[in-house]
């Protein structure tokens, strides 16, 4: 049987880490599942000059609660009076999660950069 | 208490040894996993109740591997489970701190993807802590717990352990896309030969390569305690154990029977090899009998 304060507390802390971890799946498994859904908000006022032009950060999230895998969305936006695309893919978009993604523009954006999501892959 | 009472209790410092060489023991073997990138994308694609199915197997596959591998011959079956909590729940928490250390734990990540992740990596972390401690004990360890030699285990203990080994080896490959590869790719009579491969060298691994834990290959008493029928059992569960992954991977839905058939052996191979070994590990031939003796027959 436990011999000493440190075998009791092993047990203790284990029995509790094993609980919270099932209750945690069940309670993720008997939610309501849902497609995911990913979105898109663009940070333009954080937008910065790089080597290679100019960069608009973003950040990519899924609300729904299944996971997207190859997330592709594009950003469009003009530039000295040109209209420009800007393509980001996200391999992996866990339902809940989010993840920073950049887009590159030749210049500095005019007015407003609108963004469209391309597809993804139901894992 | 008497003073034999108080010399016989483990020590703190014993405890705390017993715990580095379980964590020891499960970063060893749940390594190659904390690195596949695989793992991780299960870890939030898979439905949670698949992984908690996972958790339940493990757990078995760990208690019945602590009743079979004589780590407290002389304890009570609630202590093997006790000492099974505390593997899975070891393996629970050497996986959060592994992942968080490797930076794969993030606070913007949803609870799924964490819960998910830490369980999935848990599983052959605590394989590891168990195999660790009974595997990599001291002398001195094997004396206070009653040691592992010696004990008979039986056939039906041993074909246990061959799926315990068969699961935790083949769990190293099944999250991967290799082996779904190598199976659709597979003529038919390559994966035959396959087949007959691993029961040819499961069969020579445990009763002719005069391994420790090797066997004579010598027939029993039972009709499964006979070499050919013990090598064939150990090789259907191996192929079952792949199928069971593969399931749970979510690897079978929408594939044909012909590539699930491939698939299924071509990750048997690995898992025969794996079942293999842990009948080496636990041994269970005649108690006291000499190395030599399993290169006989």
């Amino acid at each position: 049987m436990r011999q000493n304060v440190l075998e009791w507390a092993a047990l203790a802390i284990s029995a509790v880490a094993i609980g919270l971890v099932a209750v945690l799946l069940v309670v993720e498994g008997l939610g309501t599942m849902s497609a995911a859904d990913p979105a898109l908000t663009l940070r333009p006022e954080e937008g910065r000059a790089v080597a290679l032009g100019w960069s608009v950060p973003g950040t990519m999230s899924n609300t729904g609660r299944d996971a997207a895998e190859a997330v592709v969305v594009e950003a469009s936006a003009t530039v000295d009076g040109v209209e420009e695309t800007s393509e980001v893919e996200v391999m992996f978009l866990p339902g809940g999660s989010s993840v920073d993604v950049e887009f590159g523009f030749s210049g500095q954006p005019e007015g407003e950069i609108s963004a469209r999501l391309v597809g993804y892959r139901v894992p | 208490m008497s003073p034999e009472d108080a010399s016989d209790r483990r020590s703190p410092r014993e405890s705390a040894q017993n715990l580095v060489r379980a964590t020891g023991g499960g970063l060893l073997i749940g390594l190659p996993l904390l690195f596949t990138q695989e793992v991780w994308y299960h870890g939030f694609v898979l439905h949670p109740l698949k992984i908690l199915f996972l958790l339940g197997v493990a757990f078995v596959v760990v208690v019945g591997y602590n009743v079979t591998s004589g780590f407290r011959e002389d304890g009570t079956l609630f202590e093997v489970l006790v000492d099974s909590v505390e593997a899975m729940g070891l393996g629970i928490l050497v996986a959060l701190v592994a992942l968080f250390l490797l930076g794969r734990l993030e606070a913007d990540m949803s609870l799924r993807e964490v819960v998910g992740k830490v369980a999935l990596e848990a599983i052959p972390i605590a394989f590891g802590a168990s195999l660790a401690r009974s595997q990599l004990a001291s002398s001195d360890d094997d004396e206070d717990d009653g040691g592992e030699d010696g004990k008979s285990i039986g056939p039906f203990g041993r074909l246990f352990v061959a799926a315990g080994g068969a699961l935790l080896f083949s769990l190293n490959v099944a999250p991967t896309d290799e082996p779904v590869m190598l199976g659709i790719e597979a003529d038919w009579w390559l994966l035959l030969l396959l087949m007959v491969a691993s029961i040819l060298l499961t069969f020579a691994l445990v009763f002719y390569a005069d391994f420790r834990g090797g066997r004579p290959a010598r027939a029993g008493d039972s009709p499964m305690d006979h070499p050919l029928s013990e090598t064939l059992a150990a090789y259907a569960i191996s192929l079952g154990v792949s199928v069971l992954l593969f399931w749970s991977f979510d690897r079978t839905e929408g594939t044909g029977l012909r590539a699930i058939v491939g698939m299924t052996v071509v990750l048997g191979f690995v898992a025969s090899l794996g079942a293999a070994v842990g009948r080496l590990l636990v041994g269970g031939g005649e108690a006291g009998a000499p190395q030599g003796e399993g290169a006989e027959g």
